[in-house]
């Protein structure tokens, strides 16, 4: 069988459910946002099938590209908001992190 | 030989995720991360997507990766913890990730894929195609539809089998010019998204000065 669009597609689908998987069973919020990069990426490469294959122009990669945008932002204010959470409740464990005030 | 290379890519891909969703010690999470992201840059040079390939290179494993490993040795103790959540709510977790699964597998599957194609007489048609079959590459795409699919097809047949993109250019010029013209509204209002969250991470990440600090801070003002 040779390869054609549904093997990217396989392939984005099981990035994506180990990247639900990895968001909902880690008790470590760096961990969870490995989850979310895993996620980005399987929406990425599905952009990047369909330019190949799908028939659309490429205007997939542009907006693959702009994924990556956002998702360097949401990486640097997600750590951001990580180490602040650090130094106040002295855990990353978010069933621990439970609260609005000191 | 697509085939193989796309399997091993594919194999890469998908072991590095699987380490990531189960490991046990969050540095291999993140390691394994790293073949995930070089497995994803060759599927998207499977894919003629030269100029992504590289982005993706730059901007995850260089950036994103590099963060997140920071994050890592800034807040846990390395190797003591155990990430994992309990096993009920692991089961939980992996029978809904195993449900999604199943649901994208049968819209992959059960979808036809339509696309307009030039039918002899010169009147466009839109052709239903099942997804299994690899539809027909680059069509309705400006920088493919150059010469240099007619250039092949004595030599490799019809698009529907040309694999190779040689003597084309690249994306990069395509994208390039996309960014100035077509994309040049969403290109300026993502370089402000970017500024502005870089600038929220420093405001939020940075250490609050202490009284002494300030008191210096004014002295030196004044």
């Amino acid at each position: 069988m040779t390869v054609g669009l549904n093997h990217f597609l396989v392939i984005g689908a099981i990035l994506f459910v180990l990247g639900i998987f990895a968001m909902l069973s880690r008790r470590n919020v760096i961990a969870v946002l490995m989850g979310v990069e895993l996620i980005l990426n399987a929406a990425n490469i599905n952009f990047i099938a369909f330019t190949r294959y799908g028939g659309v122009n490429i205007g997939g990669q542009m907006a693959a590209i702009f994924v990556i945008v956002i998702a360097a932002g949401e990486a640097a204010v997600a750590l951001a908001i990580v180490l602040n959470i650090y130094k106040n409740f002295k855990s990353v464990n978010p069933s621990e992190v439970d609260s609005l005030r000191d | 030989m697509f085939d193989i290379i796309f399997y091993i890519f594919g194999a890469i891909t998908v072991g590095g995720a699987l380490v990531t969703a189960f490991a046990r010690n969050i540095v291999y999470a993140a390691f394994s991360l790293l073949f995930t992201f070089f497995g994803i840059a060759g599927l998207y040079i499977m894919a003629n997507a030269d100029f992504l390939a590289v982005t993706q290179l730059l901007v995850y494993v260089g950036g994103i990766l590099i963060l997140l490993i920071f994050g890592v040795m800034l807040t846990s103790r390395i190797g003591t913890v155990d990430i994992r959540v309990g096993t009920g709510s692991r089961w939980v977790a992996g029978i809904m990730a195993l449900g999604l699964f199943a649901i994208l597998c049968a819209a992959f599957f059960g979808t036809a894929a339509t696309h307009t194609e030039k039918s002899a007489d010169g009147k466009s048609q839109v052709v239903t195609s099942w997804a299994t079959h690899a539809t027909r590459p680059w069509s309705g795409s400006k920088w493919n539809q150059d010469a240099t699919t007619e250039a092949l097809k004595p030599k490799y047949g019809a698009p529907d089998e040309v694999k190779s993109n040689e003597g084309s250019s690249g994306t990069s010029v395509e994208i390039g010019t996309l960014f100035l013209t077509d994309y040049l509204l969403p290109f300026e209002v993502i370089s402000v998204l970017i500024l502005v969250s870089l600038l929220g991470a420093t405001m939020i990440a940075r250490k609050e000065p202490t009284k002494e600090e300030e008191a210096i801070a004014e002295s030196v003002s004044v």
